[in-house]
Order: structure tokens, then sequence, then C-alpha cells
């Protein structure tokens, strides 16, 4: 922790390093939390899953394996340019050109940003596509393109609610995450001791990566079991 | 900085309560016991709004007709006594008064790790608040709290959304709550303070917050869910399109039966203060009891099924639900019989914190006793969604943590306050309210084994007597409810000085002034003693008014040593 020095130690706590540790646990059992309010909505595409296996596979031909596979790509693109920015912030020693460091960090983090919003395009995209053809779920519902076994009984609509419902938490969350990162890409690229953003970095780098697993979960669940 | 301190020491009239008098600087407060302070307040409004819905539900049992009430307005009564009770009384209530206040002055702290995070918590719980409050103006919710679907999703035309919103909402403030005091207790005990010193407050606040990280996220997304059926008209719970209602309870109850936990850990953190300090004894199997805690906690994960006995899940999974309900009565017994062992040989004094928890120690008791009988899957066949429920959950809730949070207040009202009460009141008022809960209460299980079932407001006449019964209990209980409102304001307005540590107690907390300073401490504590390090003498005491007098003039004091050394 060569830059202790730049960075103001708030009142509980007794030095830099405590603050850190402090900020870093903290967020762990922030997304703790997170994972527990996902798991809900996992529970229920398990159960649901089970019981109408075959209304699942139906539904899973409507999705694009290759936009969902783009989207995972440009997911991890950005996840590596958040890390790549911590690292940065952290390994930084105190002496170094403040002025490179802005610019790098900047750089990173709005590229991360415009991936984000790339990713969102993309999935409002496939919203619309299906909004379009009848399969946002509810009374307005257009089952007539499925076997009958899963549109008689309704139960193809369960795969079609549980989509929405956990890739538009997903969506929520990544609205979140573009906010705080490109927050973080006009506040670091301004800063003239960028490294006093350390913990915040690190705090918003970790949320960013929690989002990205979830997609990592959220893919193979939706797009690629047939 | 230091000197600064110093000389603050010798300002005596310098505390938390007078740093600062304005509406603002209470309301942007970040210190840790302000904030304590303003939950008291709000829970207390909380507790007497639904402290009201009972006194109305119950006046209308009074009779077997529905001559008060109409179902309706029965319904939404004891659905909002519910809601409003757990989420806005029992579970802030020791945890984000009493745990606020001393987490910190019990660790040597300074503060909680996000004192920000903390005020931000107080704002979220009042929002919660406010918008079930709205939903009591605008007409009420009839679900009860536990908002079982399909009738939540699909048939209640009352206001679902608006109250699952408040819950919801309040349910972030209790997350923050948690985060914040694991993190403090992992990170700011003072040099010295090693998990095995921590006062067993600690601990079981250290398991509730465990419980309220963990669980709380999935009733929000129960409760999400629930809105989400109700907003788009799609079927997650609704079986005629395929949804299951059964996997609701699930959710539900995977939050709500841990949740139960939350409700009296913290009760049993402040019995275990309360216990040694007033028996003169150090507390007995002291790693036992702060593991019971962990232990309570990592099982009231797996046993939610014992709710759902009669849903017609699997009765394998009832079986094993079944038993595992069963452990959990080792852990609770393992701090039962602790305590009384503690009080075994002890020099008992019966002051009112301790009379409330020895009342604690007897209910619990016969709540946790009752629990075992509902974990039996026969028995609970008979008795489920009857009185003999209701009437073990409030021994468990009221007799329990509503016994403790108020032992906890008289405990350590000299503390938040540096003010004594009248200890004469204090103990009458301890035994109105064991009185009156005995006996609003105890007849409920009798009405419940009997067969009258919970949630009508109708019932055969040959019931009636019990019904008097409870109702005149609760009116009893509703005394012992608002006399300490009057004599606690007024000791804080004219009540003689406590002194720093009236009751001679051994934690951390009491090396701080009373009421402490803004920062808690002169000095940094060094802890290089354990918990609970009565000494083992015998009367050193004598009981006057108010406090505990020691019949010798030198007690041992405890050193305060700077941990810089400046």
């Amino acid at each position: 922790m060569s830059h202790s020095t730049t960075i103001e130690v708030a009142l509980p706590f007794d030095d830099a390093q405590q603050q850190r540790s402090a900020a870093i646990l903290g967020m762990w059992i922030f997304l703790a939390t997170e994972i527990l309010f996902f798991g809900g909505l996992f529970v229920g595409y398990a159960v649901y899953r089970y019981e109408y296996f075959e209304a699942f596979r139906e539904g899973s031909h409507e999705m694009s394996v290759v936009g969902g596979g783009l989207m995972t790509a440009v997911l991890l693109i950005g996840s590596l340019l958040v890390a790549i920015s911590d690292h940065a912030i952290e390994e930084a020693s105190a002496d170094i050109d403040q002025r490179k460091l802005r610019r790098r960090l900047g750089g990173y983090l709005g590229a991360t940003t415009l991936l984000g919003v790339a990713f969102l395009s993309m999935e409002f995209y496939e919203y619309y596509e299906l909004i379009h053809k009848g399969l946002f779920p509810g009374p307005g519902f257009d089952a007539s393109s499925f076997p009958a076994s899963v549109r008689d009984t309704q139960t193809i609509q369960m795969y079609f609610t549980l989509f929405f419902c956990m890739t538009g938490l997903h969506a929520l969350h990544m609205v979140i995450g573009i906010s705080l990162v490109g927050g973080m890409a006009v506040l670091l690229s301004r800063s003239e001791h960028p490294q006093r953003y350390a913990n915040l970095l690190t705090g918003i780098g970790l949320y960013w990566h929690f989002v990205d697993v979830i997609w990592i979960f959220l893919y193979p669940l939706f797009y690629l079991v047939r | 900085m230091k000197s600064g301190m110093m000389e603050h020491a010798l300002n005596n009239d310098t505390n938390y309560l007078n740093d600062g008098t304005t509406l603002r600087s209470w309301l942007l407060t970040t210190d840790h016991k302000r904030i304590g302070i303003l939950y008291m307040l709000s829970i207390t409004f909380f507790f007497f709004i639904g402290g009201a819905a009972a006194v109305l539900f119950r006046l209308e049992l009074m009779t077997p007709r529905g001559d008060m009430l109409s179902p309706d307005a029965y319904n939404k009564l004891f659905s909002l006594h519910g809601i409003v009770m757990v989420w806005f009384f029992l579970i802030p209530a020791v945890p984000n008064v009493l745990g606020n206040f001393l987490i910190p002055l019990m660790i040597g702290a300074r503060d909680l790790a996000f004192p920000r995070l903390n005020l931000a918590s107080w704002y979220i719980f009042m929002a919660g608040g406010l918008f079930t409050l709205l939903v009591i103006i605008i007409g009420g919710v009839d679900t009860g709290w536990t908002f079982y679907t399909p009738y939540s999703s699909t048939y209640a035309n009352t206001y679902v959304i608006l109250a699952a919103t408040g819950i919801f909402i309040n349910g972030f403030s209790s997350i923050a709550t948690g985060l914040n005091f694991i993190v403090t207790i992992h990170l700011l005990r003072a040099p010295g303070m090693i998990w095995f010193r921590l006062p067993l407050f600690v601990w079981t606040m250290y398991a509730t917050s465990l419980i309220m990280v963990l669980a709380t996220p999935v009733l929000a997304v129960a409760l999400a869910l629930i809105a989400v059926e109700r907003i788009f008209h799609v079927g997650i719970f609704d079986p005629a399109i395929g949804g299951d209602p059964l996997l609701f309870q699930h959710l539900f109850w995977f939050y709500s039966h841990p949740a139960v936990y939350i409700m009296i850990l913290p009760g049993m953190g402040v019995v275990s203060e309360i216990v040694p300090c007033f028996a003169r004894k150090p507390l007995f199997g002291y790693t036992f009891v702060a593991m019971s805690s962990l232990a309570i906690a990592s099982l009231g994960f797996l046993v939610w099924g014992h709710h759902m006995f009669v849903s017609g899940q699997s009765v394998y999974a009832g079986l094993i639900f079944s038993l595992l309900s069963m452990l959990v009565a080792i852990p609770s017994a393992i701090k039962v019989f602790n305590w009384t062992a503690t009080l075994y040989k002890g020099t008992i004094f019966l002051k009112t914190p301790m009379l409330y928890a020895l009342g604690f120690i007897g209910l619990f008791t016969i709540g946790g006793l009752t629990g075992i009988c509902l974990a039996t899957l026969a028995f609970d066949i008979h008795v489920h969604d009857t009185y003999f429920i209701i009437a073990h959950f409030h021994y468990v809730m009221v007799g329990g943590m509503v016994m403790a949070y108020l032992g906890g207040i008289h405990f350590w009202w000299p503390k938040m306050t540096g003010k004594m009460y009248n200890e004469w009141l204090g103990r009458i008022n301890a035994l109105i309210v064991f009185l009156g809960f005995n006996l609003a209460f105890f007849p409920q299980f009798i009405l419940g084994y009997l067969g009258n079932p919970r949630r009508y407001h109708v019932y055969p006449d040959e019931f009636q007597v019990f019904h008097v019964m409870s109702s005149l209990g609760a009116s009893i209980l509703g005394v012992g409810y608002v006399l300490p409102l009057f004599y606690l304001i007024w000791s804080y307005k004219f009540g003689r000085s406590s002194g720093q540590n009236p009751w001679h107690a051994r934690g951390v907390e009491w090396e701080a002034a009373s009421p402490p300073i803004k920062h808690n401490f002169y000095e940094v504590p060094v802890v290089d003693y354990p918990a609970y390090d009565y000494p083992p003498a015998g009367p050193d005491f004598t009981m006057s008014e108010g406090e505990l007098e020691p019949t010798s003039p030198e007690q041992p004091q405890r050193r305060i040593t700077s941990s810089h050394g400046t």
C-alpha cells in the first residue's frame, strides 16, 4: 500500500489498510445478499424446468445462440478491462505520472461503459423481437406457434416469464453497473489523485464482475440447454 | 488529536446526547448511539400501532359473534398486526436499537464500520414504515403477514403490492444493518478483544446479522414475484397456467423461518448479559453459548419445511424437516441450561432487568418446548393453523423477545441516558407484563388444542371463556407496555443520575462514560480480561434503590490503557 499517504482515513478506522479491508469485506457481503436474491429465481427456474422440461426445450429454440454468445463475449471483455484498471490503480506507485494513470483508467472504464451499453442494446433488441412475436407473457401471450403439449397447458409461458424476470433483473443490475462504471470513468479521468478512489474502484469492480457471473449462468440456462 | 481528546475528557458535561441539540443534528447524525435512539423512537411508534390493531381484534374476540368488526376488517387488522410487529418492531427491536447502540461500545470501537450506511438504513426503514402506514390509511391488506399465494397473487383485492413494497424497502434496511455489524465485528475490535472475549450479546448479533444478510434477499425476491404476477398477469404462482403456489411458501419460509431466529437470538444475547451481572458470576459455559448462537443461525436455514407439513409437500421432506427442526432444540437448550447453571450458587439480585431476564428464560422454555411439539409431524397435523401456533410463537416472540427487549432497555437505560428509573415501578411493571402475558396466551394453547382455528372472527360458544381470559390478559399486558413509556421518559427528564456503572457490570461498554461521549471512549480500551470476569466473591453488594452498592469500598477497578501510548 504505497499510496496510503493520499488516502484520508474515515473516522472508525485506525489506518488505510483497515479501511480497505472493511470496504472489500462489506462489498463481498453485499454480493452474498445479491446471490441469494437471484437464488430465489434460480430455484424457480430449477423447479419449473424439472416440471415442464418440454416447454423449456421449445422455448429455448426461440433464442439466438449466436446473439447470446456475442453478448457474453462483450461482457467478458468489459470485465477484463475493469480488472486491468483495478490492477493499474493498485500497483501504481506514488510517484507515477498521474496524467498517464488518469488517461489509462478513463480509457479502460470508458470502454467498459460502452461495452455495457452494447450488451443492453443487444438484449433490448432481443426483447423487442420476442414481444413482436407475441411472446411476452401475460394475457396477450401468443402460443400458437408451439406444439399442442406445451401450448394447451400454457406451460410454455413459464419459460418466457422466467426469461423476462431473470434477464430483466440482470438488465436492471447492468443499468446500475453501467452508471457506476461510467461515473468512475469520469471521476478518475478528472481526479488529481486517482489512487484516492482505489477502494471505490475495487468495490465497483467486484459488483461488475458479479453481474457478469450472473449472466454466465443465465446464458447457458436460457440459450444453450435445449 | 489525542491531546484534544484528553482535554475533552476533563469536560464531563459533553456527551452524545447534548453534543448538538438541533433537529438537524439528530436527523443527519452518523453517531451509532444517536441512530440507535432514532430507531428506538421509531419502533416504539410502530409497536403501538401494531398493538392498537391487537386491542381491536381482541375486543372483537370477547364474544363468539362478529359484532364489532366485519370479517374483512378483522382480516385486515390481524394482517396489519403481523406485518407491523414482525417487520417494524421485532426484527429491528434489539439489533437496531440495542445492537446499534452497544456493539461499538462493547468491542471498544469508535463507531460502526459504515456510519453513513447506518444512517441510511434508518431512512430506508422509515420509508418502508411510511409505505406500510399508507397501506393502513388507504384501506389495508388482508392476506396475513405470510402473503400466501394464490390468494395474494390472484384473488386478494386489497393493497398487496403496496404492503409488499413497504416490506421490500424495509429489507434493505435489515441488510444494511447486518452488513455493517458483520464488518464492524470482524475488523473494529479493540486491541486484545479476541473473538472469545466478545460479550455473548455481540456473538448473537453476529449470528443475527448473518441471517439478515442471507435470508432477507429471498423474501425480497418472493415479494417481487408476487408484484410481477399481479402487475403483468403472468402465472408464476398461478396453477391455472402452470404456476406452483407452493413455490411461494418455500421461498417465503426460507426467509421467514430464519427470520424467526432474528427475532429471538438477540433476546438471548441480552439475557446472557443480564444474568451474569445480577447473579454476580461469570456466565457458565461461555464457548458453548457462543457457538450455540451460530448453530441456531445455521440450523435455522434448514427447517423451513416445518411450516408446510399439511401443504402437500412430500412426506419424506416432512420427515427430514421434522428431524432438523427438533435439532434446533439442542443449541436452544444449551443456552437455557447455561443460564440456569450461571444462577446456581450465584448471589442473585432481583433488579428490574433480572426480573425480565428470568421471565424470558421461563417463557422462552415454554415456547421452545411447544416448538418441539409442533415439529412432531402427527401432532402438528392436529394443531396446524390453530391457536396453538399463535400461543407457541407469542411465547417465543412476546414472552421471549419483548421481555428481553424491555429487560435490555432497563439494563442499559443508565448507559443510554445516565439516569436511573424508579426501581419499584420497574419491578412492578415486570410482574404486570409477566402475569398479563401468561393470562393472554396460555388459554390459547388450550383453545388451539381443542381445535379453534386461527384467523376467524367468530368461534363456537364453548370457547368464549378462554377468549375472554385472553382478552383480559392482553389488556393487562397493554398496561405493562404503556407504563414504562411514562416512567422512563420521566426518569430521563427528572430522574437522578445513575453514575457511570450502577450495576457494577464488567462489560467494556461500562468503561465509557454514561451517557458516552460522541466517539465513545476517551482512550481506546485495551482488553486483557475475559468477558464476564465477575469476581468469584460472595455478597459484595447490597441492593439499594436502583443500584447495587458495594459493601466494601475496594471493588476491583478496571484499568484503561491507551493502545498507542501517547
